[in-house]
């Protein structure tokens, strides 16, 4: 009978430091202008409901020592991203796209547990 | 036989000189077929065998505070307008949707180096579960008169406001007629409210957005008496939006980019 409370008090603490260690895994995400010029403000980590998950309320600016946000932690790793454009648009930085003409997909997956950084490339039309 | 074709004829150049003609002088483009600028939300134009709508599909609208279209989802005309006697909108409420719904008819509003969409006004209808509880008529000004993007240079006033009882479904349509200063909303052909203004209401950019709600935009069309000035019939995605790409780098690269930099800056 104690042979058995043994095994099963070892398979509850093996769950128990499971699970402990599959919610410690943080995600990070962090942003670099890299447009040549413009400015980027007020970044929005959105998750597949459009709740926001993350903000990250700097100014970047490429070509300054401030070109980049501090990597921040995202709990929801399936969302999109938004930023203000000249103060009068929010609207969805394509983090999933194809480079030759593709099509952009709005949102993405970043892998849990992960720091990533992002390069924002350009601004058009 | 020859009658036919003679009766054909005449309708051809009745269709052109009636209803051609006139729509394709006076109704407004944009540019490139674009009429309207995405300013927030997540808009798409849908296109199925029995009907063309524009769908906003995000429920919840985030407060980004730079003016006060942006803490909607909303659309404005490209183009600004001189003169405008009436805007009509038929929309839908989606099913989707939280309390308060709040929907935002905006015209007069202005898109400048100094005010970027802070200047407008509107009526603003608000809602519970089942339909518009409250009419409002809305003025935003900036704060202050600068070139700057600055965060929060807005404020919104209540300028005229009453109850109403307006049921969510079916379809809605919203008109709004303007002469000179004077503005009234009807909904479902019916007046629920008016307004005098101090200055004139009848030009600048117009509008809709929403919030807390999914939302259907069947019908958008300004008139000038008579003439068309803007007219949607959703046949094309005519909805502009910048596009933003972003390029996943993995940190060492970035700081190996970095020391690069660095190294070409000191030399």
């Amino acid at each position: 009978m104690k042979k058995m409370y043994a095994v099963l008090l070892t398979l509850c603490v093996g769950i128990f430091f499971a699970g402990v260690n599959c919610g410690s895994e943080t995600t990070e995400i962090g942003w670099i202008d890299g447009t040549g010029g413009t400015a980027i403000s007020d970044i929005v980590w959105f998750d597949d409901t459009s709740n926001q998950n993350q903000v990250w309320s700097e100014k970047i600016d490429d070509g300054t020592a401030t070109d980049r946000t501090a990597q921040k932690e995202v709990t929801k790793t399936t969302g999109y991203a938004e930023c203000v454009v000249e103060g009068i648009g929010a609207q969805t930085i394509w983090t999933v796209y194809e480079d030759s003409g593709g099509y952009p997909k709005p949102g993405g997956t970043v892998s849990e547990g992960s720091a990533t950084y992002y390069t924002i490339k350009s601004t058009s039309n | 036989m020859s009658l036919k074709i003679k009766n054909l004829h005449i309708m051809l150049i009745f269709f052109f000189l009636f209803v051609y003609a006139p729509l394709s002088s006076q109704v407004s483009t944009g540019n490139n077929g674009y009429k309207w600028f995405k300013v927030s939300g997540r808009w798409d134009t849908v296109s199925t065998n029995n009907e063309k709508f524009h769908f906003q599909k995000r429920v919840p609208a985030y407060p980004w505070n730079y003016n006060e279209l942006l803490n909607y989802h909303s659309i404005a005309s490209i183009q600004p307008f001189e003169k405008y006697t009436r805007i009509v909108y038929t929309i839908k409420i989606g099913e989707n949707r939280s309390n308060p719904v709040e929907m935002l008819l905006f015209f007069n509003t202005e898109l400048s180096e100094t005010s970027r969409y802070q200047n407008f006004h509107g009526f603003k209808l608000k809602g519970d579960a089942s339909g518009f509880r409250n009419i409002s008529f809305l003025q935003s000004h900036w704060i202050e008169e600068t070139t700057k993007v600055k965060k929060g240079n807005f404020r919104v006033t209540t300028l005229s406001s009453k109850s109403c009882a307006i049921p969510y479904s079916p379809r809605i349509t919203c008109e709004i007629h303007v002469h000179n200063n004077k503005a009234s909303l009807f909904v479902n052909n019916r007046k629920i409210h008016e307004v005098v203004n101090e200055t004139k209401l009848d030009n600048g950019i117009v509008g809709i957005g929403i919030r807390n709600a999914q939302f259907y935009v069947y019908g958008a069309d300004v008139y000038n008496g008579s003439s068309i000035l803007l007219h949607d019939d959703f046949s094309q995605d005519s909805i502009k939006r910048l596009s933003i790409k972003a390029k996943h780098v993995s940190k060492e690269e970035y700081d190996r980019l970095k020391k690069q930099k660095q190294e070409q800056r000191n030399k």
